[in-house]
């Protein structure tokens, strides 16, 4: 559950966007950096940073997706963990 | 050397205690771990082409007179630096991705964000994409985590007995 859930989120459009492009991605650009801007396919780089030039450069604070294609879930700190647990009991 | 202290004292007053209660330095580092000041923000021009503008950038975060400082805990078991939820939306930091990560009782959904965390005390700066985490909503004292990929390029001796904790680059 997270308030992103609860409201609509702010990168929902170039999220879908992904999600409709994500088999072609991943067959393109596996473990490449993608950025989509309002629906809109942007362009693939080798490194977060470099995607995130682009990015800053052409649209300054977004909001916009830049999203690793193919990458593992991320690993949360367990000092969120363990505190999200306190606070749930 | 710039050196961050990042642990306590050897007592500390508890505020508004009467009768006076004094905690220890060891105790407080126990219950609060190592923590620093910091400064979060963005600026566009970290995320230049030109590394030139970069270093100008860098140089005028670390030239800045910090307006806010929040409270960094010194996270060796986070990979990567976080920063919290509510504090990235009241500064406005690029919203860049929203990404899920397993957690306890299901799964759960990040926002990810562009900006900046200056160390003050020892006049550096890591800038890049950080994770928004709940650390105020559930119960952390603190604002920001900072995790290996920034230790990476420092020196943390944290001695727990006396309750000190000192970080340099």
């Amino acid at each position: 559950m997270s308030m992103a859930q609860e409201t609509a989120h702010p990168l929902d459009i170039e999220i879908r966007a992904f999600e409709a492009k994500r088999k072609e991605l991943e067959r393109n650009y596996l473990r490449k950096f993608v950025v989509f801007k309002g629906g809109e396919f942007v362009g693939a780089w080798d490194t977060f940073d470099a995607a995130a030039r682009e990015a800053v450069s052409r649209f300054g604070r977004g909001p916009y997706l830049i999203r690793e294609v193919g990458a593992p879930p991320p690993v949360l700190p367990a000092s969120v963990l363990f505190h999200n647990l306190r606070a749930a009991e | 050397m710039p050196i961050a202290d990042c642990g306590f004292p050897p007592l500390t007053v508890v505020p508004g205690s009467n009768p006076r209660q004094v905690v220890l330095g060891s105790r407080m580092l126990v219950d609060k771990g190592p923590t620093t000041s910091v400064q979060i923000g963005f600026t566009p021009d970290l995320f230049h082409a030109d590394p030139n503008i970069v270093q100008a950038a860098k140089q005028s975060v670390l030239n800045q007179s910090p307006p806010t400082l929040v409270e960094a805990l010194i996270d060796s078991g986070a990979s990567d630096s976080c920063i919290d939820e509510s504090l990235a939306v009241e500064l406005g930091l690029p919203l860049v991705n929203r990404v899920q990560a397993a957690g306890v009782g299901g799964g759960h959904e990040f926002n990810v964000y562009l900006g900046y965390i200056r160390i003050v005390a020892l006049n550096y700066v890591q800038y890049g994409r950080f994770m928004g985490v709940l650390l105020q909503d559930g119960g952390q004292p603190h604002h920001v985590l900072l995790g290996r990929s920034l230790l990476k390029d420092m020196i943390l001796v944290y001695d727990g007995r006396d309750g000190t904790c000192r970080l340099a680059i």
